[in-house]
Parts: structure tokens; C-alpha cells; sequence
């Protein structure tokens, strides 16, 4: 029964979403704008876990001395006082939970994010290395792209830029639309393996 | 000890900073908001005021402006702010907020209690008189609502089935000292059964405001000096424009005039006749159709001049002027022009061609609640013409307005007698200039439509442009001048007008330009009533509400009829009226004068009819015996009604020159048109084909596969590459990193990655490899959890199981990739698993796992993250072969039969992929038609 349930339910409502893709009615968009509010009902339950995990790793990490343990310190130290703040003086502009998201969160995810410009430069360089025909290939349409995106390479010729609308219309377009198809499928499949119940991994492993 | 200290002083930096910078010195907020003036809004319904004030300098790092209003100056409740940009300040010199229109008053979800306003100094005016938004308390909100116009808006079925009736006795004392008894039944309600209610500024009251600045450590300023203002209900604004046409072979004039600003309190439209002595007649009244943009413009035939102005004389029309004056409900008045105008004096030929085929049809496809209005033959428009380098090749870019009737299938351009014929309609189309490209040429356009039955299209009905390149700008000017039949269209556009069966007069729905031909009118489902200012009763804590439901519009003489909601209150009624007739008959008898006995005559001949005319419908429920069942047979009605409408089209050229198509009738006779739902979606036909064909094929494969019959899978490295890493990582005795992706589990790749966690833990646990898995959504933690556990259960080994290895670390995308670059590098991961959805965080975790030496497979759908991660990654699970992952791993029929079906269904889209190219190149596009475009 504990796997039976679960599996009814997703075999149902599975095939109540299906249905609803072809029945354009009243009742079924209603019963989707009703079903999306039953949704948001779990985040606030589910969030109460990930605190809750967070804070039992760090804490045991802290007991048992880990290496680096003080980062868990300062997790828990931030965890609380964040938490603390916006409960007494709100989240709105102006208070000292706005003050440390804007001083703190923002420019460490900034920092973070910019690091991918030398990430790419480092992952380009490794692309374009000519070691083989198909390596040499991608690196010829790459630099032809790179050139066809700016004005220096209608300076040269103005075949550049129409070979690299060519590129990214033809070649790409048509790879993208392959994967794409193939994804499409991919998830038509394990939608259905979940809805048949042939696919129970997310119910805890057991086959 | 060491440890410790040095944390300890970064937790002591990290305090210090917080609170230095959040609590840091700036200029003291102790100078209160100066200058504020209250002042009416002109020309509106006598419900908005105009507050403006001078802005506190920029030094006082202001964020936010707080206005507070009330009837009394000693009470005054929050009711907006204006945020400022503390860095930049107020520009101007001075701020101004407009308490106007309907705004929030309270609903079930306002605070419980009455609360004065935070951060107020003790002693200090603002502590005395601010208060918080209006709490829900009726002590509190109920006494208020006499102060204000009051809007209620109440769910539909709240009204229709879960009210208290209750009859109110009002006793009104006369000046001869006798006493006027009226009772009256509403229907109770309680503020949570309320969807919200609504306030505006009463007319000629007096109201109080005043204005407090809000700094960046969130301190207060002083209040404001309380200022009052009164709402004033000025005269209309007068009409920007108005022009008189008269077609004299019609025997009509038109009118047309422009909208004004404020229409709240617009009652009507009187259109004025100035005769030869300069003596004012009204010849034309159209009510306001509130709360719907009305109508701009009027036929007035001279029959219904002449039966307000007998003198009328067509003949003297060059001396007649004409004017229009826009009303009020206090029946004030502004004339739009301050001398009287001449009618433009024209026949019909000069009137434009009304529209054909004008169809009002209900839109397939929907939930019901969409019209389809459409008229004319297909256009087709230039958006952009371009000459290559060197004037060799024109790119024509265009687009084709249709509609349901006339379907274009194929567009047939010509220039310069080159003819192109368009059988896939892309919206472009390449020339070979063979013309000199400085000359003006022309480029004509015909359509061939899907055959539905319809009159054709007419043999010669094509559409001209006109296009000529400018050598100064460099680009192809379209249509500048334009031709003849361009002219004639760019001169018009359409105006679609329509009513609903509960209504008189026909509103403004929408404007068309000349080169549209469908518009569709969203009908949206009655949801919410709304009803004016409701009786409370603090013992029982309801409000009450008139219980009276709109109908229909009973034969134009009744054209709001309505119902009560409760049965007894209708015989209760009907009694009434009866014993007033009773009574009007006994005095019948008695009176002797003639004059009279009409009189009386006609009040029992109109009371008789109230009685005994009703339409059909209403007859029928007030038969029924319940309630609810008569208020479910009402309700239908009026919703039938309110949401079934007659619509017609008026071409006008917006100076009085237009002409009106009839009133759309369905070929079964009814004009008014209903939006049915629809039970299947059409469009998705071949969806559903193609699902039930994919869904066979996964059937006969599953089944084949248990019968035992050998499927051959492809070998996929990444996969096949997973048990070496793991067994790698085993080897090196450092741990595996599981990344499920950053999405959610209603996302398909998570719920693929979770497939891949669990063979992967499974694996990693009969090696005891120690495996980290870390989530960054908190719905995908418990799931992962449990997927982990139930791994090394299966692999017999749950003492290995660490609930700490599989945990959450945090929603943010960016400090997320941190987290995970940390663990990375501390625990020198040997294998790197990333599988499931991604965005610009791939390459971070990616190139990190690289530079730490570890083993890395990722799978990805995110076609944009691929790149990244095939470069970066040993291995590299594209798409569809995430997807198959866990059927690779798991060697299970079931499992493989599906991973056969969708080879095979891929398959199936590659001949179909190839068929439709095919017939598209020899021009034959049936077949491409078929498949939805998106």
C-alpha cells in the first residue's frame, strides 16, 4: 500500500494533466489554476526540511570538529542572524535584512558570476585546441561566428557576417532542433514511465 | 583554540560592519514634510483630491514618501507611499499623489486590530493620530464607510447561495409630525465571504491628509502639518473635438466627437441645434454606457430632428450650427465648442464602403469565453523592403492580416511583371531586380484562400503598393505617397461596437486599423458582483447588500430587469403589489373625475404588467420551490445574459464620415452570440495522434521485451563510463560528487538525474564509496534523501548510510555554485556527477571539478549548457540520453522497451520530417498545414 497509493496518484493526475492539454473547457482550466495553488501550499513545508538539513549538517560538522568547521560557524551565525533581522525589522527597503542582502548576497553572486568570463575563456581554449578534423572544424566556425558578431568582420568582407547567419540558422539550428526533438521525447518517455508506475526511482530507489 | 579565535574575530568584523553600516551615521530624518496643499481634481466625479508637497533634500537619503488620510483629523489611516531612490532624491520641486478613483478599503486578510503606526517618537503628533491600514474590525471599518463611497466586490457564489436575508424597518419622521415606516430586505454577508471592498472621496466632504518621510535606516520624519481638502463635482471637461456631417440623400446627420478624460460621472451626450435665430435645440441625447467606454459618434436621421424641432427644414441646414454638450450626473454641463458649427453637407457617395462579410463566430478552442469578430478579404502589408549591396536581389518582408473566413493559403506578388508565387508563408520573399532601383515602382499582391465554402474571393481583388528607395537615407520608403487604394484604406479604421442582453446602450469594444481583420473579444466569465455601500450590523458582523440580481434586457422596456435572490422576499412582493392594486381599484370605484381614473387606471395596468409580464425564464424558476434551485436557474441566466452579445462595425475616418454595418445575425436568426466551451482541442489532433502512436509502440516493445526478445540499445560511453568512476573513486578512497541539477521536481531532467542517483548510490554503496549529494531545491532533498538511503538498503549496507551526505545548501543559484566548488575542493571529490537541468552555473562547477583532477559525466537537456559541459567533461550525456540512463543502467525489459519505442518514434518523425520537406519543395503544403505551428 505505501507505494500503491503514491503510484495511483500519479497515474491519475498524470493522465488528468494529459487530458487537460486537449480539453480546452472551463472545468479543466480551473482545475489547473486550482491544482497550481495546491502546489505552492508544499514550498513552505518543504523549506522547514532544507533549514532543517542545513542546519544538522553544519551543527554536527561543528560537534564533531571537521575539517574547516568554522565555516560552519559563520553559515549558522549568518542563517541566524539574517533570519533574525528579517523577522524584527521586516524585509522591506531600508531595513538591516535588505542592507545585507544588497551588501552581501548581491555582490558575492556578482563575484561569482564573473568569474565565468575567465571560465569561458579557459573552456574555449580547450574547445578550439585543432587536435583532430572535428576540433579544427569548430574552431574555424567559431572564429567565423566571433568575427560575423562584430564590425570587423563586415569591415572584411561582408560574407562573414552572412556565412555566421548561415552557421547559427543552418548547422546549429538544425543540431539544436535534433537534441531538442530527442529531449521532447526523452521526457514524453519518463513522463510516461513515471505515470505507468515502470519508473519508481523518485519514490525512494526501490524498483 | 586557534580555529576558534580567528572565526571568532571575522564573526565580530561581520557584526561591527552590519551594524556601523546599517545603523551608520546619516543626516538625522527630524525635519518634517513642509508645503503640503490639498486640492480638488478638476472636471472629475467629485471623488479625487491632489496632494503636493515640497520633497525633503537629498542629503536626507529619503526612500519612501507615506501619505495618510481621514474624515477627522484626529484619526488618519495609511493609504499609499511613493518610493524614492535614496541615492538621487526628488528632482522636482515639488511631489504630488492623487487620492482618486476606487482603491483598496479592507478585506478578510487586513491586520485583526486597530494599530497606531510604528517608529512614531512618544508625545509626538504622529504617535497621537497615525494609524496603520484599516484593520477588519467592523468597530472600525463600519462607521467609516458613511464617510466614503463604498464598492463591494463579492464572489458569485457567495451571493448567489450563502447570504442572510434580513428586513431592515427605517423609521423617517415628517415635518407634519407623521411617520414614514420602509422596510427593506438585503442579504447579509460576512467580511470573509467578501472578496474585497473598494473606497472613493464622497462628494463636497471634507477630507484630512498628511505626509511622513521614511530615511534608509527606516526612521521617521515628523508628521506633516494635517492638511484638508474638499472634493468639489466641477462641470465636464469640454471635448477636444466634434464634427457635423449631414448626407443629404440618407435624410441623416452624423455625428462624431472625442472621448473626455473623466467618464465616472458622465451621465449623457446632448447634441445641440442652433437654427437660423441662433435658439438651442436638443436634437440627440446618448446616455453614458458606464462603466464601458461609450459610443463616439451618432446617426441622427432628420425625421427624429424634426420630432424635437418641429421647424426643422433640411433646406436650411447651411444655416443650422451645431454643438455638443457633455452631462454630468449632476446634471452639469460643458458645451465642447464656444461657437456653434456648420455641418459639413454631403451625400453618400462621399461615405466609405461598409465592410463585407462581417461575421461574429465563437471562437473554437477555447474555455468559452472568446468571440471571433471578423470582416473583409485578406490584406497583405510591407513591413520592410531591402536592396542587397549591389541592387541585385530585393528582399520583400511582409504580412498578411486574414481571418476564419478567408484563409490565405498562398500569396502571389508581382513587380515590375515578375510574378512570385509564396506557397510557405515565411514573410519574405527575394526579387531579382531587374529594374532601375531609383525609380518608384509598385508591387501588386493576390491571394489564394482555403476553399470553405465561402463566396470566392473576387477575380481582381489584389492590393497594390507603392515602394521607391531614398539614396539620402539609404532605405526603401513604403507606400510614401501612396496609391489610390492605399489612400482610400490608410483614410479609415474600424470601430467594433457591441451590447449584452442586460444592457441599452452598445459599448466601444475596440479599434481596428484599416489593415485588420479579426479581433477577439475576450468574454470573460461572470465571476464577482459588485454592489454600493452596504448596511453592518456589529452584533451579528455582517454587512448588507441589495438583493437584487440583473436578467436581461426584458423586450427595451425593462432593459435592467431584475430579480430578488430570496423567494419570500419576492411573494412578500408580489403581495405588496397586489394589495396596492386592491387598493387602487377600491379608490377606482369612488372616483369620479376622468383625469384621475387614467391615472389610476394606468398605475394598475403598470403594476398588473409588473406582476404578470415576465420573461420566461423568470416565470419558470419562481415556480420552483427552493431556493438554491431557483437561484441556479437565475444565475444561469444572467450570466447567459451578461456574457451573450450583439455586435456591429462602424468604418469611420474619425471626422464624421462612417458608415455602420447591420447588426450581425447568426444564420439561425439570434443576434445575440453566445461563447460556448469547447470539449476538444482541434489543434491538437495530431498531438494526440502522436501520443497515441508513441504509447502503442512503448506497449509492443515493453511486451516484446518481456517475451524475452533481444533489443539491441546503442552504446552510450557516458554511461557506460559511470561504473569505471565510481569504481575510480573507490580506488583513490575520496568520495563522489551528485549534483541533481538546480531545478525543481516538477522539471523531467530532475526527476532523470534522481533515475541516475539511484543506480549510482546503489553502486557506490556495495564499493562503501562515500557519496555527496547537494540539493538546492528543498522539494528534491527529502526525494534524494530517500533515493540514497533505499540504495545502500538494497546494497545490503545500511550502516554506511550518512543522512549528512545528501543535503540542502541553498536557493541561490550563484552561492549555491560556491557551495558546491567548495566541497569540491575540500573533499577532493575523485568523481564528479552533474545530471538534471542547469544554467549558467555548469561552467563554475564544471572547470572547478576539471582543475581538481576529478573524474566528471554530466547529462543535460539545457541545449545551451551542453557546450560547457561537453568541454569541460569527460563524458557527456546529451538530451534524450539523460533520459536513458537509467534504463542503460538498470538492464530492466520494461525500462528497455520504452528506450525501443522512442527510437522507433524517432524514427517515425524523421520520414515524417522528410515527407513534409519533400511535398513542400514540389509546392504542395497540405501536408506541412496539418502540423500545428508551434
Amino acid at each position: 500500500m505505501k507505494r500503491q497509493i503514491p503510484l495511483m496518484i500519479v497515474l491519475i493526475l498524470g493522465l488528468l494533466f494529459v487530458a487537460h492539454v486537449f480539453i480546452p473547457s472551463r472545468i479543466s482550466a480551473d482545475y489547473l489554476d486550482w491544482f497550481l495553488k495546491w502546489t505552492k501550499v508544499i514550498g513552505p513545508f518543504a523549506i522547514v526540511l532544507g533549514v532543517f538539513s542545513l542546519v544538522y549538517v553544519h551543527y554536527n560538522k561543528i560537534k564533531r570538529k571537521a575539517p574547516t568547521w568554522g565555516y560552519s560557524i559563520v553559515t549558522l551565525v549568518a542563517l541566524v542572524i539574517t533570519t533574525a533581522v528579517g523577522f524584527i525589522w521586516g524585509i522591506q527597503e531600508g531595513t538591516p535584512y535588505m542592507w545585507i542582502f544588497k551588501n552581501f548576497n548581491v555582490p558575492l553572486g556578482a563575484t561569482m558570476f564573473s568569474l565565468l568570463a575567465f571560465y569561458i575563456a579557459s573552456a574555449a581554449y580547450k574547445a578550439f585546441r585543432a587536435r583532430s578534423i572535428e576540433a579544427t572544424v569548430l574552431l574555424i566556425a567559431a572564429i567565423i561566428v566571433m568575427l560575423g558578431r562584430v564590425s570587423i568582420g563586415q569591415a572584411i568582407t561582408h560574407w562573414i557576417p552572412d556565412i555566421t547567419e548561415w552557421i547559427l540558422n543552418v548547422p546549429n539550428l538544425a543540431a539544436k532542433r535534433g537534441i531538442a526533438l530527442g529531449v521532447g521525447l526523452g521526457m514524453t518517455a519518463t513522463s510516461l514511465k513515471i505515470m505507468l508506475g515502470i519508473e519508481r526511482s523518485y519514490l525512494g530507489g526501490k524498483d | 583554540m586557534k580555529v576558534c579565535s580567528k572565526f571568532g574575530l571575522l564573526l565580530l568584523m561581520f557584526t561591527l560592519l552590519l551594524v556601523s553600516s546599517a545603523f551608520g551615521a546619516i543626516v538625522p530624518n527630524n525635519e518634517a514634510v513642509e508645503g503640503l496643499k490639498v486640492e480638488n481634481v478638476p472636471h472629475d466625479d467629485g471623488g479625487g483630491l491632489t496632494l503636493s508637497w515640497k520633497p525633503l533634500p537629498k542629503e536626507k537619503r529619503i526612500i519612501e514618501y507615506r501619505i495618510y488620510r481621514g474624515y477627522t483629523p484626529d484619526s488618519l489611516f495609511y493609504i499609499g507611499r511613493i518610493p524614492v531612490d535614496a541615492k538621487t532624491g526628488v528632482a522636482a520641486d515639488t511631489m504630488k499623489y492623487v487620492d482618486q478613483g476606487w482603491t483598496f478599503f479592507v478585506d478578510a486578510t487586513s491586520r485583526a486590530k486597530l494599530k497606531h503606526e510604528k517608529g512614531q517618537k512618544k508625545g509626538t503628533k504622529g504617535a497621537e493620530v497615525l494609524f496603520r491600514t484599516v484593520p477588519r474590525d467592523m468597530k472600525v471599518y463600519g462607521p467609516m464607510m458613511d464617510h466614503y463611497r463604498i464598492l463591494v466586490v463579492i464572489p458569485d457564489k457567495e451571493y448567489m447561495y450563502h447570504t442572510k436575508m434580513r428586513e431592515f424597518t427605517d423609521i423617517d419622521s415628517n415635518e407634519d409630525g407623521t411617520v414614514d415606516t420602509t422596510s427593506t430586505i438585503l442579504a447579509g454577508m460576512k467580511l470573509e465571504q467578501l472578496k474585497y471592498i473598494l473606497t472613493k472621496l464622497k462628494v463636497g466632504k471634507e477630507y484630512y491628509y498628511a505626509i511622513q518621510a521614511l530615511n534608509m535606516n527606516r526612521s521617521v520624519s515628523p508628521l506633516s502639518e494635517i492638511v484638508s481638502g474638499k472634493t468639489t463635482d466641477d462641470p465636464p471637461e469640454k471635448l477636444k473635438k466634434f464634427c457635423a456631417v449631414a448626407v443629404s440623400d440618407k435624410k441623416q446627420m452624423q455625428f462624431e466627437w472625442s472621448l473626455p478624460v473623466f467618464t465616472d460621472d458622465q451621465k449623457q451626450f446632448n447634441i445641440y441645434l442652433y437654427d437660423e435665430f441662433d435658439d438651442q435645440h436638443l436634437i440627440f441625447t446618448r446616455p453614458d454606457a458606464y462603466p464601458y467606454t461609450p459610443q463616439t459618434n451618432a446617426i441622427v436621421p432628420y425625421d427624429s430632428i424634426a420630432a424635437r424641432f418641429e421647424a426643422f427644414n433640411p433646406a436650411n441646414m447651411k444655416w443650422y450650427r451645431f454643438n455638443i454638450g457633455e452631462q454630468d450626473r449632476k446634471d452639469q454641463e460643458t458645451l465642447a465648442k464656444d461657437e456653434p458649427i456648420p455641418a459639413e453637407i454631403i451625400t453618400s457617395a462621399i461615405l466609405p464602403k461598409p465592410p463585407i462579410h462581417f461575421t461574429v463566430k465563437d471562437q473554437p478552442n477555447d474555455k468559452g469565453d472568446q468571440l471571433q469578430v471578423f470582416f473583409g478579404y485578406p490584406y497583405y502589408g510591407l513591413s520592410k523592403l531591402t536592396y542587397n549591396d549591389a541592387f541585385t536581389k530585393l528582399t520583400v518582408n511582409y504580412f498578411i492580416s486574414e481571418n476564419s473566413m478567408y484563409e490565405v493559403t498562398r500569396l502571389i506578388l508581382t513587380i515590375n511583371g515578375k510574378t512570385k508565387t509564396e506557397y510557405v508563408l515565411d514573410n519574405k520573399l527575394d526579387f531579382n531586380v531587374d529594374w532601375d532601383y531609383e525609380m518608384p515602382m509598385e508591387i501588386k499582391g493576390s491571394f489564394v484562400c482555403k476553399h470553405k465554402g465561402q463566396e470566392p474571393l473576387p477575380e481582381d481583388y489584389a492590393i497594390t503598393h507603392t515602394f521607391s528607395f531614398d539614396p539620402e537615407m539609404q532605405v526603401v520608403i513604403i507606400d510614401y505617397p501612396p496609391n489610390e487604394q492605399m489612400k482610400e484604406q490608410m483614410d479609415y479604421y474600424y470601430q467594433v461596437y457591441k451590447i449584452n442582453h442586460t444592457s441599452d446602450v452598445y459599448r466601444y469594444a475596440k479599434e481596428l486599423s484599416f489593415r485588420e481583420r479579426e479581433y477577439v473579444d475576450k468574454i470573460s466569465y461572470e465571476t464577482v458582483q459588485f454592489r454600493g455601500t452596504p448596511r453592518f450590523c456589529l452584533d451579528e458582523k455582517r454587512l448588507y447588500f441589495s438583493t437584487y440580481l440583473s436578467i436581461v434586457n426584458y423586450k427595451d422596456q425593462y432593459p435592467f430587469y431584475t430579480q430578488a435572490i430570496y423567494l419570500d422576499q419576492l411573494k412578500q412582493q408580489d403581495e405588496e403589489i397586489r394589495a396596492e392594486i386592491a387598493e387602487l381599484q377600491k379608490e377606482l370605484e369612488t372616483t369620479t373625475d376622468k383625469q384621475e381614473i387614467e391615472k389610476i387606471e394606468n398605475r394598475i395596468i403598470s403594476y398588473t404588467d409588473y406582476i404578470e409580464d415576465k420573461p420566461e425564464i423568470v416565470k419558470e424558476a419562481n415556480r420552483l420551490k427552493s431556493d438554491k434551485e431557483r437561484m441556479k436557474m437565475l444565475y444561469t441566466a444572467h450570466c447567459t445574459n451578461k456574457r451573450s452579445f450583439k455586435y456591429y462595425i462602424r468604418k469611420t475616418d474619425g471626422q464624421g464620415h462612417f458608415i455602420d454595418t447591420p447588426i450581425y445575425t447568426a444564420p439561425n436568426g439570434e443576434q445575440y452570440i453566445f461563447p460556448k466551451q469547447n470539449w476538444f482541442n482541434t489543434d491538437e489532433i495530431i498531438t494526440l495522434i502522436a501520443v497515441l502512436v508513441f504509447a502503442a509502440l512503448v506497449f509492443f516493445m515493453i511486451k516484446a521485451a518481456r517475451k524475452g526478445k533481444r533489443l539491441y540499445i546503442r552504446p552510450i560511453a557516458g554511461i557506460q563510463e559511470i561504473d569505471n568512476a565510481i569504481g575510480r573513486a573507490t580506488e583513490m578512497g575520496r568520495p563522489i560528487l551528485f549534483v541533481p541539477g538546480l531545478s525543481g521536481i516538477s522539471d523531467v531532467a530532475t526527476l532523470a538525474g534522481l533515475a541516475i542517483l539511484s543506480k549510482v548510490a546503489k553502486k557506490a554503496a556495495e564499493y562503501d564509496t562515500r557519496i555527496l549529494v547537494p540539493c538546492r531545491d528543498f522539494i528534491v532533498l527529502p526525494i534524494a534523501q530517500e533515493i540514497v538511503k533505499e540504495a545502500h538498503y538494497e546494497a545490503g549496507r545500511p550502516d554506511t548510510y550518512d543522512k549528512n551526505s545528501v543535503f540542502f545548501i541553498t536557493q541561490a543559484q550563484f552561492a549555491f555554485v560556491a557551495g558546491v566548488n567548495g566541497i569540491m575542493i575540500r573533499e577532493k571529490t575523485a568523481t564528479n556527477f552533474y545530471m538534471g537541468m542547469f544554467w549558467a552555473e555548469s561552467l563554475l562547477m564544471t572547470e572547478t571539478g576539471s582543475a581538481t583532477g576529478a573524474i566528471q559525466i554530466a547529462g543535460t537537456d539545457a541545449v545551451n549548457q551542453l557546450p560547457f559541459f561537453i568541454t569541460t567533461c569527460d563524458y557527456t550525456l546529451i538530451g534524450e540520453e539523460l533520459y536513458a540512463a537509467s534504463a542503460y543502467l538498470s538492464k530492466q525489459p520494461l525500462i528497455l522497451g520504452t528506450l525501443k519505442a522512442q527510437d522507433y518514434m524517432k524514427l517515425l518523425i524523421v520520414i515524417t520530417v522528410i515527407i513534409g520537406t519533400v511535398l513542400s519543395t514540389v509546392h504542395l503544403t497540405f501536408f506541412m498545414n496539418w502540423f500545428p505551428a508551434k
